[in-house]
């Protein structure tokens, strides 16, 4: 928590969380979080189950109130503000459309709660369905749509009274794969269309990539990493990030030298050089990070770091997902499928790896 | 089904007629499934009613039942002392349903989105409430709310008054008090099924949208278990109106309720006719409150089910 800074937030933050802690009985679901979002920003909120997201989330809206912390919507402090008084909605997990009111109506809930009179709210319920592709469907009963048509409703519902900010809590996870891409789609496009403040809560690191202007990794009541989806790509501040971000082989080796901002780490039988982080020494127990990607494969017996052989592929249309086995374990390959194949499943082959891609992580003593 | 069963081209005409068939053996296991209950309520209600019905346009000359038909049995069964009977056990009968609906429904409430630990126990003990002698229920309120009973004594000894007060018993308020505690736990299993229903985030969609709690209750939770408060609400005003042994032994001498001035007609005054004539009006005012309040449930669920 940054002293001297009182009761009222930085302005330019449009919601401002500070050190905010929950307990459940056992589990510390938010250890200290700190975080601001910027008006008309969307973020994605990413982490495994478990990792107080939801919590955080939860917290932000007023069902949950912290141990401890503030929490900040322009600038205002909200902490103790019950949900209905705060400037912000949220889509829910299962939706909670409200199951006897029709569509038109479950739209035009929060409205009623502005003083809106009955023919004001109903236009602007219309509207809303209009924007989101549901123009015809007000007299409709809830039970009577789709899943994605119900997930548009419950987004109507809370973009029409015009929050500060949306929080949505894995509003995508019901959906099947196609319709989960193009609601991911139209989701970005209302977000940038109307400029209302996004936090979105997933575990699905590719939704949390392909939406957000931002990724918030959590962990264990605590956030990881804080960083745009290509920097949480390319530059993972630990080995839990680099491998719950995209996919990655995850190695455990000692570093040998270091020199010239470059280091040479032993991998079992491998030597891989890569570009070295600070304060790494000699003797350093490591983990290295290499994606699937910065692997090439080589025909047996041309030079490569390290023998291996196919033990499994897969073809993905533009690309071929890999397992080699070699002497430092089972390596995750990919490669592009418009080249014919290096090697086909139990063919020998050379594993060459681009060191100066991986990222290496100093391992705790402990660990 | 045959061969058709399987064909994928099969003419409009099979389709209809496989549909027909089906449609009356659906119709057949209905009957089937409906029959003992039929045959019960008709032997145990219609019959009897029917009996009844035939009594109440008889007449009683000299202690003699006369098999003439009048309606003079409706004409005097709108006297004053019936009326105010009537009107008496209504108030009560009402009054009782709207208190156990409020204590059961905060009850249910509490059950199922409050108590995390022992729900189970909880549950256990009230249903295990629902039991109990119903004389020693009453005897046990004449014990609390007598001269010599509990609340009494202990505002006595506690010097809060001079003697006993006198309000506690022998009113409407002491009938009032015991029918609700009689009622509480049989209201309470209709409005907490309703509650199991209802998904605590759909209250908390409420909330973020702008609702307070009050208007959270209002617009989002009552709607939600209309069916299941006018279902006790129903139940428990059928019951409350027509019980007469608690307006007895607590209630004043000034509220007679109709379910005993009935039963005299066809006790010590001995004129089955009138009784019946007056059991029928009685049917009549507590079934049409009774069948507005169905109809109205009906329409919630309906509306839900959609």
């Amino acid at each position: 928590m940054a002293a001297g800074v009182g009761a009222v937030a930085a302005p330019a933050a449009k919601l401002r969380v500070e050190g905010l802690r929950f307990r459940y009985r056992t589990t510390e679901a938010l250890a200290g979080v700190d975080l601001a979002i910027a008006e008309g920003e969307f973020v994605s909120i990413l982490g495994p189950s478990g990792c107080g997201k939801t919590t955080l989330l939860r917290v932000v809206a007023g069902l949950l109130a912290p141990d401890a912390g503030r929490v900040f919507l322009s600038g205002r402090d909200i902490t103790h503000q019950p949900p209905e008084r705060r400037q912000l909605n949220m889509v829910f997990q299962h939706l909670a459309l409200f199951p006897h009111l029709s569509v038109v109506e479950n739209v035009a809930f929060g409205l009623r709660f502005q003083g809106e009179p009955k023919r004001i709210r109903s236009e602007k319920a219309g509207e809303m369905l209009d924007l989101v592709g549901l123009a015809g469907f007000e007299r409709r009963s809830t039970h009577q749509l789709s899943g994605g048509q119900q997930q548009r409703v419950a987004l109507a519902r809370a973009l029409v009274t015009e929050p500060e900010i949306l929080l949505l809590d894995e509003p995508l996870g019901s959906l099947d794969f196609a319709i989960r891409k193009e609601m991911q789609a139209e989701l970005k496009a209302i977000q940038r269309r109307l400029h209302i403040t996004f936090v979105f809560v997933t575990h699905d690191q590719t939704e949390a990539m392909a939406m957000s202007d931002r990724v918030i990794l959590m962990r264990a009541g605590a956030i990881v990493q804080d960083a745009s989806p290509v920097e949480t790509y390319l530059n993972p501040v630990d080995a839990f990030a680099a491998s719950f971000v995209g996919e990655t082989n995850l190695l455990q080796g000692v570093v040998e030298s270091v020199a010239a901002g470059v280091c040479s780490i032993r991998i079992g039988g491998a030597r891989v050089r890569v570009a070295a982080p600070d304060a790494l020494a000699a003797g350093a127990h490591v983990a290295v990070s290499i994606r699937p990607e910065h692997i090439t494969l080589r025909r047996a017996g041309a030079p490569a770091t390290i023998a291996g052989r196919v033990e499994n592929e897969s073809f993905v249309g533009p690309e071929v997902l890999g397992e080699v086995a070699t002497s430092i374990g089972l390596l995750k390959t990919r490669e592009s499928a418009v080249r014919a194949p290096v090697g086909r499943l139990g063919d020998e082959v050379g594993v060459e790896i681009d060191g100066s891609r991986a990222r290496v992580f100093l391992l705790d003593a402990s660990a | 089904m045959t061969s058709v069963a399987g064909d994928p081209v099969a003419p409009a005409a099979v389709l209809r007629n496989r549909t027909h068939r089906r449609s009356i053996a659906r119709l057949l296991s209905t009957v089937a499934l409906a029959a003992p209950l039929t045959v019960w309520l008709a032997a145990l209600v219609a019959v009897p009613l029917g009996i009844l019905v035939v009594y109440s346009f008889w007449r009683v000359v000299a202690f003699q039942i006369v098999h003439v038909y009048s309606l003079a049995n409706y004409r005097a069964s709108f006297s004053r002392v019936f009326l105010r009977a009537l009107e008496n056990s209504l108030v009560i009968g009402l009054s009782t349903a709207a208190i156990t609906c409020v204590i059961a429904f905060a009850l249910a409430w509490a059950v199922r989105f409050r108590v995390r630990r022992g729900k189970n126990l909880l549950l256990l003990a009230i249903v295990a409430a629902s039991a109990g002698s119903y004389l020693a229920r009453i005897y046990a309120w004449r014990g609390i709310l007598g001269a010599q009973g509990a609340i009494n004594s202990f505002l006595t000894a506690v010097h809060l008054t001079s003697g006993p007060l006198g309000f506690l018993i022998f009113n409407r308020g002491a009938v009032i008090v015991a029918l609700v505690n009689l009622f509480v736990p049989y209201a309470f299993l209709p409005i907490y099924a309703n509650l199991l229903a209802v998904d605590p985030e759909i209250l908390e969609a409420g909330r973020v949208l702008g609702a307070g709690p009050i208007r959270n209750l209002r617009h989002v939770a009552l709607p939600l278990t209309a069916v299941g408060l006018a279902t006790s609400f129903v139940y428990v005003l059928i019951f409350a109106t027509g019980d007469f042994a608690i307006p007895t032994f607590l209630g004043g001498p000034t509220g007679l309720p109709a379910a005993q001035v009935i039963q005299s007609q066809f006790g010590e005054i001995f004129n089955w006719p009138l009784g019946a004539a007056m059991a029928i009006v009685y049917l009549l005012v507590l079934g049409g409150i009774s069948a507005l309040l169905a109809v109205y449930a009906g329409r919630r669920s309906r509306r839900l089910a959609r």
